[in-house]
């Protein structure tokens, strides 16, 4: 004979139906002849109905936009974890950063981080993931510093800011493509030009990094959408939150201008 | 933490997927993150401090796994640890006695039939947020997020039948908290 407190134990997986079937007809024979259990277990399949047509819509609710700055730190985690896995043998002794020490850490990274960029290899997704974040903080932040849409002003300004040359892309109608300038990127350190465009009404910014070979790739980061694609030694990185046919037209059009 | 496993160290691609798919699920982890410490800043902590772990110790995940079950068991882990170690936020329930008291407590004669369409989803979360904490993770875990009970059991780092023995004290409370505000009239019945 099954017990009380043996159908306890196997209340939840049989109210789940993943109890193994000989012990579903134990659970089911005590039921009959048992109220209080057969009362527990109606009130536990009942809750667990509710919480299940409950559950999408719960799960809508605990899905919080976290900080981009966060993000931008859970991004350069991605660097910082390639290059300890890299030296397995130290981080097994040293064990975890501090709290605040591996935080204050990220934040270097994240902020320094297109420097680092162009310099080591990173992967295309994080190098994507920190110019996205880059790509919101300018085009909310930072107007460029010399709006004009004549593309001859814009290359020569942007061009002795980074002391390299910069071809630039000028307004393009036919895709309603807008230039609103460009600037030698903050986070780049004068590494990186961050060329900003106006797409509809929807900010567009190319990124071009010299010093870099990308194969090319469509990715999708933080709700934007980016194109990454190399050509004589630069590495070019658009990114826009217009869908992927239109974001592709200004990826198209940009190839075409700056080579 | 897991076994070795072979990892998404295999190619640059892979971890690039790795990375891409970790990255994505981050505003999920947040939420829980939130739901776990109570504030901004030492939710930050948690998910960042994830993360870093994940990467770090990335070839230990099993490519074909569930990411989210690891990252989950990783971010439980570390709230976990972050708590033991500062000692000033004791796990809510975590005693044999609350234990015992969960086997032992009785079902009502005469429970009042639980109507699901009366539900609404604001007294759902009410009566869920109601809930003493080791329970409500438990059930959260698995009629929310549905983990099974072995990864619950390793995101919470307690024995599979403390698992069981959680959700279903934890839905059963959940049932008596539902039925009492609709007592209380504060659902609308459709």
């Amino acid at each position: 004979m099954v017990r009380c407190e043996d159908v306890d134990r196997l209340m939840t997986p049989f109210v789940d139906g993943e109890i193994a079937d000989a012990d579903r007809a134990a659970v089911e024979a005590h039921l009959e002849r048992c109220t209080p259990c057969r009362m527990r277990s109606t009130m536990e399949a009942a809750a667990r109905q509710v919480l299940r047509s409950g559950a999408a819509s719960l799960r809508e609710a605990a899905t919080v936009q976290a900080p981009l700055d966060l993000k931008a730190r859970c991004a350069a985690a991605a660097r910082t974890g390639s290059r300890e896995a890299a030296r397995s043998g130290i981080r097994q002794r040293r064990g975890m950063m501090s709290w605040r020490l591996a935080a204050a850490a990220a934040v270097v990274l994240a902020v320094g981080g297109v420097v680092g960029l162009v310099l080591s290899r990173t992967s295309t997704t994080v190098m994507a993931a920190q110019l996205t974040v880059d790509h919101l903080k300018c085009s909310k932040l930072f107007p460029p510093n010399s709006p004009s849409d004549d593309v001859r002003v814009v290359e020569q300004r942007v061009g002795e800011q980074c002391g390299w040359p910069v071809r630039v892309a000028g307004s393009h109608p036919a895709i309603g493509l807008k230039l609103l300038g460009a600037r030698r990127c903050l986070f780049g350190d004068g590494h990186v030009a961050h060329v900003m465009y106006l797409q509809g009404n929807e900010p567009v910014s190319l990124f071009v990094i010299p010093g870099r070979q990308s194969d090319p790739r469509a990715l999708s980061v933080f709700g934007h959408r980016a194109r990454v694609w190399s050509r004589d030694g630069r590495t070019y990185v658009l990114v826009g939150r217009q869908d992927e046919a239109r974001l592709g037209q200004v990826a198209q059009y940009a190839q075409s201008m700056t080579h | 933490m897991q076994p070795q496993g072979r990892g998404p160290s295999g190619g640059v691609l892979a971890r690039q997927a790795f990375e891409e798919e970790a990255l994505a699920l981050l505003d999920r982890l947040y939420g829980t993150a939130l739901r776990l410490a109570g504030n901004r800043a030492d939710a930050e902590d948690l998910v960042q401090d994830t993360y870093l772990k994940a990467f770090r110790f990335a070839e230990r995940f099993e490519p074909g796994t569930n990411l989210k079950a690891w990252l989950f068991t990783i971010l439980h882990n570390t709230h976990l640890n972050a708590r033991r170690q500062v000692r000033r936020n004791p796990i809510e329930v975590d005693s044999a006695a609350v234990e015992q008291s969960a086997a032992a407590a009785p079902g009502r004669d005469d429970p009042e039939a639980l109507v699901m369409r009366d539900v609404l989803d604001v007294d759902l979360k009410a009566a869920l947020d109601a809930l003493p904490e080791a329970f409500r993770e438990a059930v959260w875990l698995r009629d929310v997020e549905e983990f099974s009970y072995a990864e619950i059991a390793s995101m919470l780092e307690v024995p599979i039948g403390t698992v069981m023995s959680r959700i279903s004290r934890g839905r059963r409370l959940l049932h008596d908290g539902l039925v009492e505000r609709r007592a209380a009239g504060r659902t609308v019945n459709l």
